[in-house]
Formats: structure tokens, sequence, C-alpha cells
């Protein structure tokens, strides 16, 4: 099944997204409405096991931290499971002027009543600590123009910045920006706090950790004081780790388990998918990627790729369709950027107009574009690709060998150790074209700025002032509707443009057994256990 | 024998110095710069310069392997950057669970490649030997992932029943824990004893044939006997000598049992500290598993000198 997020904001584009979550019922689903069952404890199968439990640390947080802390603790702001930014311990947020948020909280939300926070009552002191923390954190690049943070009261917020950033509030629901409180933490000898290990786990979320066994598993245990009045319905979670897909499967067969997660874009293999079907009301649910994107690129200062005849020719030479029936056999998207595919200024390649004929599979067309940039019998190319990202990825690299050279351009393989790859290609350090992958936390904010000369991730050596002033002017936007705008403009560019060669992004695919009620698959972040509140067993 | 000891201990330094710097360098000379990718991937440091200070790489190689080698001597195999606890916490976390793996592999190996190889000689070219030696090679030639994967998936399909998702303690539940080792055990045990099998089955035709076993059967001894006490003391020194080589093997077979069995051992550990471009973890472990194949290579000599009685006259 290929399903394609709306061209355009709005009601009706919101409510085509939440369409798009792509819940596909497998076994019956009728039941999810019934009235959710108080009790219970939910058991399931995560891949890997959180590495710590500070999402503000030193070092960049597993994102298995992140879905770990989701259980336990609370943002400003979350995602909704339709990828909208809604307020979660905020109540509303005010923009008084173009670098000044005013973020007023909930009232009467308590910490864990865990030593020793013992169940004291969530402030504005709370925020500004966590804040404080994100110095030195590699968080801190979430806001780059953060000036100051002050408390005016008990349940309020200033944040003041230095230039505008229309991502601001987007990036408080980012899964790492979760309140720590800020007595939780283990002193530390340079006076501040450490929140790695599983005893510092004090937050207002919806469940309390209650048991961590390293390589094991997590058992959290329902929060009786959490703020969401008769929420969460579960007694409890248990997270098993078990990385194997097949194991996962089996566990959730035998009743072991109620659900097989997403996280980090590694759903269930679809290979796998069609054992689900055996199985007696489980059910498969498929949702876009929010994070990652596979492409083709080339360097845009030099020969061939820095003409766009030869973008359009690569572009038209990769039979979308094909790729998408051989390997993912429970649907994808045909593209998979300039942004994410959750984002509601995703544009489908159905709905693009002019420029939708870059991403038609048309040999013959590719093949004249080609003979008009001056290489009627093709070229020859080097195409890099690593084992990096496994012997999956390699095949692919392959495919596209093939279908390239099906246009005459005649690109040789070279696979590269992941040591040489990330620190020479992923950098920008190449000559002929790149099999690249691509990821980012989600913002449309994030996946702009790799269009703009100094960004890490500009391997494709864009300098383009019109595309690096855009993106300025969408980070500054004053307004919602003027970033909107910006976006929009961006997006249309971009595919009149093809300066990377987007390729088709795979359906992510959870599993639920038939105990699970209310389960709904949230389309951005590492979040996925908000939901859990929402959840009932059998 | 204690001088022999003493001498094939002292014959290990010198090996156990190549191998420290063979996994000194290991990391070293990987293509790339391995320490701009842990700190692009992972950002263990605030900066490139900090991680090769972190790691000590901003000092001269034989600076960087003496101080090395004093912290190992000290019992400090370093820090995890992933995890952040000491390396010998972590090994002595996950060894045990390795160990007994190993052990019980290698134990139903021996039991299971001896029997069949006897089994096999003595009623050698009869249907027995053909199935037995069928057997076997199918064992060496499937995969032990392969045979994982299948333990685990069928009984799920048709018994509804798949394996324990945690480690059981044997405090808590002596026979579940056991269980829960026996099912990679076997796979494992399996594949290292189909060697064996082969090994010694070739062994017991070879001594068989022997003229003091011909005497044996021609004074009328019982035929088990012939073949339980006097043939099978000779036929076995070449399958210990080969146990040692099993014993690496089991290590490495443990790697993928242990993450389909949910079994936290050093094989998960390694394949993590990969994963993770743990440099310290990394280097710590395959220093401790070089260390430990030599161990076991020790313990073989001394056995094959405490069968052999000729060995022991030579080692004398």
């Amino acid at each position: 099944m290929t399903t394609h997020l709306p061209s355009k904001p709005g009601a009706v584009s919101r409510l085509c997204a939440v369409a798009a979550a792509l819940l596909l019922v497998v076994g019956g689903s009728s039941a999810a409405l019934a009235q959710p069952k108080q009790g219970g404890v939910l058991r399931v199968a995560e891949r890997f096991e959180p590495v710590g439990f500070d999402t503000l640390a030193k070092k960049k947080a597993s994102v298995y931290t992140q879905v770990a802390l989701s259980f336990t603790h609370n943002r400003l702001f979350k995602y909704s499971p339709a990828g909208d930014v809604v307020p979660d311990l905020a109540a509303s947020v005010s923009r008084p002027n173009a670098t000044t948020y005013v973020v007023t909280l909930r009232k009467g939300v308590r910490f864990h009543a865990k030593p020793p926070v013992n169940g004291r009552e969530f402030t504005s002191e709370d925020v500004k600590f966590t804040f404080e923390r994100l110095a030195g954190s590699p968080e801190e690049r979430l806001f780059p123009t953060l000036k100051r943070v002050t408390t005016p009261d008990r349940y309020t917020v200033q944040f003041e910045l230095s230039a505008p950033f229309s991502a601001f509030v987007s990036n408080l629901a980012a899964t790492t920006m979760f309140i720590y409180a800020k007595d939780a933490g283990k002193p530390t000898a340079d006076g501040g706090r450490d929140y790695t290990s599983p005893e510092t786990v004090i937050g207002t979320g919806p469940f309390m950790l209650k048991e961590y066994r390293e390589k094991q598993r997590i058992v959290y245990e329902r929060n009786p004081a959490y703020f969401e009045s008769g929420r969460p319905y579960l007694d409890g979670v248990e997270t098993y780790f078990i990385p194997d897909p097949s194991v996962q499967l089996a566990a959730l067969r035998t009743g072991k388990v109620d659900i097989i997660t997403a996280t980090g874009s590694q759903g269930l293999p679809h290979a796998l998918a069609a054992e689900v079907r055996s199985i007696p009301g489980a059910r498969l649910l498929r949702q876009s990627s929010f994070q990652s994107s596979e492409n083709v690129i080339g360097r845009l200062d030099q020969k061939p790729w820095s003409d766009l005849r030869v973008r359009q020719a690569v572009s038209m030479a990769i039979d979308r369709p094909a790729l998408m029936k051989a390997l993912f056999p429970e649907g994808a998207n045909l593209i998979s950027g300039p942004i994410p595919l959750t984002s509601r200024f995703f544009v489908a390649p159905d709905k693009l107009g002019a420029t939708a004929a870059g991403y038609r599979h048309d040999p013959a067309a590719a093949r004249k574009l080609l003979a008009e940039a001056g290489y009627p019998n093709g070229f020859k190319t080097k195409l890099y690709t690593t084992v990096g990202y496994g012997s999956d990825y390699l095949s692919r690299t392959e495919l596209l060998k093939d279908m390239l050279s099906k246009i005459g351009i005649d690109a040789s393989i070279v696979p590269q150790e992941y040591p040489v790859w990330i620190s020479k290609t992923y950098k920008g350090d190449y000559d002929g074209m790149v099999h690249i992958p691509s990821w980012t936390l989600g913002d449309e904010d994030e996946w702009l700025a790799t269009y703009t000369p100094g960004d890490t991730r500009n391997q494709i050596h864009i300098n383009e002032p019109g595309v690096t002033n855009l993106v300025r002017a969408i980070r500054e936007a004053p307004s919602d509707q003027a970033r909107a705008k910006g976006i929009e403009e961006f997006v249309q560019m971009f595919h009149a443009n093809l300066w990377r060669v987007f390729l088709p992004a795979p359906a992510i695919l959870t599993v639920t057994s038939q105990r699970v009620k209310g389960y709904e698959v949230s389309l951005r972040g590492y979040s996925w256990p908000a939901v859990l509140v929402n959840v009932s067993v059998e | 024998m204690t001088g022999y000891l003493g001498r094939r201990v002292l014959l290990m330094l010198p090996t156990l110095v190549l191998v420290s710097v063979m996994v000194f360098l290991i990391m070293r000379l990987i293509p790339g710069d391995v320490v701009s990718l842990m700190f692009a991937d992972l950002g263990y440091a605030p900066s490139l310069e900090a991680m090769r200070a972190r790691l000590g790489l901003d000092r001269p190689l034989a600076e960087q392997y003496v101080s090395w080698i004093v912290e190992l001597l000290r019992g400090n195999l370093g820090e995890s950057l992933w995890t952040q606890r000491t390396v010998v916490s972590l090994v002595a976390e996950r060894l045990p669970v390795t160990l007994e793996l190993s052990l019980l592999a290698i134990a139903f190996g021996i039991v299971y490649g001896m029997a069949t190889g006897l089994a096999a000689a003595v009623w050698q070219d009869r249907w027995v030997d053909m199935v037995l030696r069928g057997i076997a090679v199918a064992f060496l030639s499937l995969p032990t992932f392969w045979l994982g994967t299948l333990v685990i998936v069928l009984p799920s399909l048709y018994l509804g029943w798949s394996p324990s998702i945690q480690l059981v303690s044997f405090r808590s539940d002596p026979l579940g824990h056991l269980a829960q080792f026996a099912l990679p055990a076997v796979i494992l045990g399996t594949h290292l004893g189909a060697p064996l099998m082969r090994m010694g089955r070739a062994m017991m035709l070879e001594v068989l044939r022997q003229d003091y076993i011909r005497t044996a059967f021609a004074k009328g001894l019982d035929d088990w006997r012939v073949v339980l006490v006097h043939a099978v003391r000779n036929a076995v020194i070449p399958v210990v000598t080969i146990l040692g080589v099993q014993m690496s093997q089991a290590i490495a077979g443990s790697v993928v049992l242990e993450t389909l069995f949910q079994l936290p051992g050093m094989g998960s550990l390694l394949v993590e500290a990969v994963a993770h471009r743990d440099f310290p973890t990394f280097q710590a472990l395959v220093l401790c598993l070089a260390v430990f194949v030599m161990l076991v290579n020790l313990l073989v000599d001394m056995a094959c000198l405490a069968i052999d009685p000729r060995l022991r006259r030579i080692a004398a």
C-alpha cells in the first residue's frame, strides 16, 4: 500500500494526515473502540536497551533512552500521534515579540513519589534547571539562538532569544527535551547533577520506573498521581530487550509480548510481515518514517551533477515502483524528502504538477536528457556506498547501479568501510555519485539546514544564495504563516531542481497482539510510550 | 610435570606480548579515522581533540602502549565509552554467562562427538555409521544461527512455545535456568561435536587395528571392555587436542546464539562494543578472549599429559 501525505496545510489535509497514520488492521479492530479496561500489564518487545537515563548529558542520547524517558517524563510540548505539536506540561504559549516566548505551565503537576523528590510539585524552576543543563549537551543545537531563561513566577517561564527562531516551540517537543526534577539527580564533583542511573528517573510521566535489569528488561508501574485524571489505564508496562526480529515475533506469537515496536525506524522487517497475518488477532500498523531517507547525490559544484538534466535523468532512471514492490511489500512512499514524510509540508509526487515528471520512470526520456547535457553515450562514474549499513543497503546500491546502467551511466560501486565512509564521504569528500542516507530528528528546520553552506550534512556542496536566504528566512519567520509559506516555496524549489534524488521510503511496521486496545502509532519522535496513557489490555 | 607447566607458562609470555601488540594496533590500523567516526556518530566528547585526549591518542604510540600495559597489569581494563562503566565490571557480569554456555556446549559436544564417533567406528560401514556420519556432516554444514532461529520459530508456530525472553536466575529457578541454556548449548554442542565425531571415529578405527587390541580380543576379553578401556584412552588424545580449537569456536558461536536466546554474555557484549564504536571495551574484550583461548590451550596440553604417560616422559 502506498500512501502520501497531503500537500497543503489546512483542516482537510490535517484529517488526511491523521488518516496517513496508516493504521491497517489485519485482525479485528472494532474492539479498539470499546470502553478501556482499567488494569493489566502491557509487555513490549524493544530491540535495544537505553544507555543511561539522561537525554541532556554530554554524550548524544540513545533513541532507546528517549523512549524509556517517554514513559516516565513529560516535555513542555509533545507530538500528538498525528505529528502535531501540542501542550504537555505547558498550558499555553505566547510570543509577545519575535524573540520572546512565554510558556505558562500546568498547575498541580507532581513528580513521582520517590525520594529525594517525594512527589513535590513541578514548577518553573525545574524548567529553568533543565535548560541550564543544555549547556555543553549535543541538544544545545535545538535552540541555537536561546539567550536567557527566566521564571517570573512558579508557573511561568520566559525564553529570550538573540534572533528569531521559528522552530523554537516545535523543538520544545523534541524527544530529548524532557523536564528533569532539579533535585532528582545525583550531585557531582563539579556541582552539577548526574541523571545517568535508574534511581534518578523521577519525572512527572504516566509511569514510574520500578525495576531495571540490564540487558533484560525494564518494569514500569502506573503513576497514581498522573495529571491526566483516570490515566493511564494500565497497571504497568514491561519492556523486554529482544534484538532479533524473528525472536520478537515468536514471543508475540506465544503470548510473551504484546507489542513489537518500531523505535528508531527499525520496525518489523517487511519480509516477516506475512507471518503476522497467521497470528490470530494480531494487528500490523504502518507508519511513515519521520527521520530517515535514502538518496542518490553528487556534488553540485562539479560536473556532471551540476547539470539539472543529469540529475533529472538519474531520477528518471530509477524504477521506484519496482523497487517498492521488490523490497517493501508492506508499502512505501515513492520518495522520502526533501523534508520529513510526516511533515504537513511534504508533497507527494502525484501532487507536484509539472515537476512530477522528474519522478517518472522513463529511461528513454532519461537518455534524451543525458544526450542534451552532452553525454549521448552516458558516462562513467563512481557510486560510493558503505558496508556499515548492512547487506540490505548494499543490495539497494546494486539495484541502483543496474538501473543507472540502463540509461548509459556506468557506475562502478565503491563500497567503503564505515570509518572511511563517515569521515570522508559522509562529510562530502568524494567524486562521482553517492548512495547516502539522511537522518534528522524530524523538524523541517533540521532538514532545510542541510541545504546551506557550512552545514556538516551539506554533502551536495550546495551554495545558492537564493536557497540560503530562503532557509534563513524560514528559520527567522515572524509567524507560522510566514514559515509555512517559506517551506512550501522551498519544497517547490527543491522538486524543480532535484539537488538530491530521493528514493522510496518503506513503511515502518509495528505489531500488536489482540490483547492491546487503543494503541496508535506515533508519527514523530521517539516518544511512542506517550500514547500508552490511552492503551488498555484485555 | 611442574617443570613442563612452568616452561609452558613462560612460553605464553611472548605470545601474550604479541597478542597485546596486535590488539593495541587493531583500532589504530582500521582504515579511516576511527576517532572521527566515534566523535561524529556518538559524541563521546565535546570535540575531536577532547575525544583523542580521552582515548590517550594524543600521545606517541609507544607511550600509549606502555601506559595501556601498565594499567592492564593493575587490573584496569578501562571504561566503556558507551555505558560509562568499567570494562572489568562488564566482563565480570557477562563472562559467567558465556562460560556456562560454552562449557555446557563443549560438554555436550564431547559426549555427542565421542559417543557417536565410537559407535560409528565399532559399526564401521554399517547403517549406524552411515547415519551418524551423515548427521555429523549436516551439523558441520548448518550455521548455528540458522539452527537457532529454527529452534525458536518452529516450536512457536506448531507448539505455541518459545524460549524465555529474559535470563532465568539459577538461584530462583535452577531447572528453568538449565532449560534456558540447554537449547543453545545443544545447538552449539552439535556443531562442535561433529568434528570430534569424525576425528574420534578415525582414531578409533586406527586404534582398533593395533596389535595390542587384536591381542586383547584374542585373549577373550569382553568386546566392550576392549573398546572402552583399552582403545578409547589411546584414541582420545588427538580428540582432546582439537578441543582447544573447539573452545575458541564455542566462544565465536556463542556471539549469535546469545543474541538469539536472550543470554547477556561476552559475545553480545563484543557485538555491542563494535556497533557502538566502544573502542576501550572492544580492545579489552579481544585481549580477554585471546588470553582465555591461550589458557584453554594450556589446559588441553596438561590434559594430554595426564592421559598419555609417553608425553609425560617426553615432557620430563
